[in-house]
């Protein structure tokens, strides 16, 4: 069983191919994010999968159920938050939940109950009786969060759900929508920064000019996308002989010096071997006694592959 | 799968209409705009009274009946003008509205039927317009003080109202989907809307002064001036009220004054054609409207609407025709309920025409049923 299942998705735009023959299938319960640069097709194929656009060919399948045929079914199994969306004036936060409840037909002590239950899980309690347009940017986006939710929906298609937030607001999104997968919804979401949603999804796709480049777990597509790996390395004592070490450790393809005088040595190692070639290092640093306060993974390579990705894509 | 328990519960309360009249009867605005209105309402038929006062000092005529019918005219006219000002701003906006504040795509996601928000739209923003109309109805009864109106033209000029209301909100509505500019919307509904009222009178004009005779009625018959004016005709002929409307020139008498009765029938007045034409215009804009608010599949059209679309226009026509025929007798072609056989109606004209004109008609033929020809008026 897959939530969403696309089958040579395309849509044109004039001559121009905005979503190129989409082959995607999202697992139920997986929350899956899809990554591109701007221009890259992600509106287009989540407002398709919303019914808000309709395929120049291809076939959408939500729960199983072809989208051509099933569109009204499927709009109670998905809940969709635009790219931009707007919030209506002169109207209270209980009052917005309260008109799309209406829109889906729940009864009056229902609506009333999930209302509240959603504002609970949004973290928007205290601003029921807000007006809509008073609210701040992040709250708008938690609240069409929830108008999302209203109907229970098992699919959730979430366009850019944290652009536009500053830091905080964007923990506390990543939180709502782990908590939300945690209630077994599938949740596709698309983003334009890769770290974003490196952290949060168990699988990602990286969208290009309509087309998918990659396509895994995130593992898999850092694999697939380079072999090489930057670990970051923080010493404390002796900087030189650990530099000595490292430069003349076999699986270490590059490695670059960022020190200052005062601090902690810094050190961005590319390693060959994957997460072995790392233990081996890191074992060999102990045993050399060499005192490593830190030894990871070095995310901004994460943005690079990306952009190394998207780009060589564009030149090609 | 439980959707089919879901299925749409027609009776509940449109959620657009729950969220149109929160939002829009909240604040000052709504407050402000039947406040003002009613106001300059107020202030128009106090100087219209005193300009009948003023004008029938030194005429004979009997003035508190002239008094109320100048009031009457002035209101159903103004209504007009007003509703032609307000309902465009309302409505025009409803669709593109939702397009430009980027509600449209969460709302078209909602299992709510493009048919359903155009109701909910027009419905809500209806109410608001009638709200304005309805509130104007205690001032008319006012003019009962004076008389000179009786209540069944005042009820005819009142369903005209709502008819020409209810078009003109569903012309802004039919923009208002069509276009994704609120402001393009408005424009165009405004310059229809304008070209509707005045447009026709213009031809009218036009043709008179190319002819050099007296226009053709049937040029202006699809302004709704001339259909408003038509429901209180002839109770109310130009030459008792024209004192307190000479400003307007000639065109008035065309206006007002009911077609001229020639010795074989009576003519329809203008409504008898006006407000069928408009329910035609109200029900093909918004039908178009309901295909052009899908964001996808808008001219995939099922079986069942076309069914409802064609039960709604042969409903329509067929009203439209029961009404021909069973008010045929009182226009065109009298023929008087008189013990003697009735002559050949393919034969010459009729020869009995005094006595055709004094049979009691349920129309009151009013006092001076043939208007001044504007021949008499090019004198």
């Amino acid at each position: 069983m897959f939530a969403i299942t696309t089958r040579d998705l395309t849509r044109k735009f004039g001559k121009i191919y905005a979503v190129d023959h989409l082959d995607m299938r999202i697992p139920i319960g997986s929350l899956f994010g899809l990554i591109g640069p701007n221009g890259a097709g992600k509106t287009t194929t989540i407002r398709m999968l919303a019914g808000l656009l309709e395929p120049t060919s291809g076939e959408i399948r939500i729960n199983e159920l072809s989208a051509q045929q099933y569109r009204q079914e499927i709009q109670w199994q998905v809940g969709y938050m635009p790219d931009f969306f707007g919030v209506y004036d002169e109207l209270l936060v209980w009052e917005y939940l309260d008109f799309f409840g209406r829109c889906f037909r729940l009864d009056g002590h229902k609506r009333k109950q999930i209302i509240d239950e959603l504002l609970e899980l949004v973290d928007l309690t205290e601003k029921r009786d807000a007006y809509v347009h008073t609210l701040s940017r992040g709250m708008r986006q938690r609240l069409c969060l929830a108008h999302a939710l209203i109907h229970d929906p098992q699919v959730l298609l979430l366009d850019e759900p944290a652009s536009g937030l500053d830091p905080r607001a964007r923990v506390e999104m990543r939180e709502l929508l782990r908590e939300l997968r945690s209630m077994g919804k599938t949740i596709l979401l698309s983003s334009h920064i890769l770290p974003e949603l490196a952290e949060l999804c168990d699988r990602v796709a990286i969208m290009e000019r309509g087309r998918l480049v990659v396509h895994g777990s995130l593992e898999e597509i850092l694999r697939q996308v380079t072999q090489r790996r930057f670990w970051k390395i923080q010493v404390l004592n002796d900087p030189v002989r650990a530099a000595d070490l490292i430069e003349n450790f076999p699986r270490v393809l590059s490695f670059v010096e960022a020190q200052s005088n005062n601090r902690p040595a810094h050190f961005e190692v590319e390693l060959s071997g994957g997460d072995e070639g790392a233990a081996d290092l890191l074992e060999r640093m102990i045993h050399e006694r060499i005192r490593v306060s830190a030894f990871a993974e070095s995310l901004s390579d994460l943005e690079e592959a990306f952009l190394k990705l998207t780009k060589g894509e564009e030149s090609a | 799968m439980n959707w089919i328990f879901r299925m749409d519960k027609p009776l509940d309360v449109n959620p657009i209409i729950v969220k149109e009249l929160r939002s829009r009867m909240r604040g000052m605005r709504a407050f402000l705009t039947l406040t003002v209105s009613l106001l300059f309402m107020g202030l128009i038929l106090y100087a219209l009274y005193q300009v009948a006062l003023a004008s029938s000092q030194y005429s004979t005529s009997p003035i508190s009946p002239q008094v109320g019918q100048i009031l009457f005219t002035g209101l159903a006219f103004l209504l007009l003008f007003l509703i032609a000002a307000i309902t465009p701003s309302i409505t025009s906006g409803e669709i593109s509205g939702e397009r430009e504040r980027q509600t449209y795509e969460m709302l078209m996601t909602t299992p709510l039927s493009p048919a359903r928000i155009l109701w909910g739209k027009l419905f809500a923003s209806m109410g608001y317009v009638f709200l304005i109309l309805f509130a104007a109805v205690p001032m008319a009864s006012l003019i009962f003080i004076f008389g000179g109106i009786n209540a069944r033209d005042m009820i005819k000029a009142l369903i005209a109202l709502v008819v020409i209301t209810v078009m003109f909100g569903v012309i802004g509505l039919f923009y208002s989907t069509l276009l994704n500019r609120s402001g393009r919307a408005t424009v165009l509904t405004y310059l229809t809307i304008g070209l509707l009222l005045f447009g026709p009178i213009f031809a009218a004009l036009l043709s008179g002064i190319l002819k050099q005779q007296e226009p053709e009625r049937w040029l202006m018959t699809p302004s709704p001036i001339m259909v408003l004016a038509s429901t209180f005709q002839p109770s109310i002929s130009p030459d008792s009220i024209s004192s307190a409307f000479w400003m307007l020139g000639n065109p008035i008498y065309w206006i007002l004054g009911a077609a001229p009765i020639d010795q074989y029938s009576i003519p329809r007045p203008a409504y008898h054609y006006g407000l069928p034409l408009y329910l035609l215009i109200t029900l093909i804009l918004y039908g178009l409207s309901t295909r052009l608010v899908r964001p996808i599949r808008r001219w995939q059209i099922r079986w069942y609407e076309v069914l409802l679309a064609f039960v709604l226009l042969f409903g329509l026509l067929g009203l439209v025709g029961i009404g021909y025929l069973a008010s045929t007798n009182r226009y065109e072609n009298i023929i008087i309920a008189s013990p003697t056989p009735v002559i050949e109606t393919t034969g010459a004209p009729v020869e009995q025409t005094a006595p055709d004109l004094l049979t009691p008609t349920p129309e009151p033929l009013g006092l001076s049923p043939n208007p001044r020809p504007v021949s008499a008026i090019q004198d």
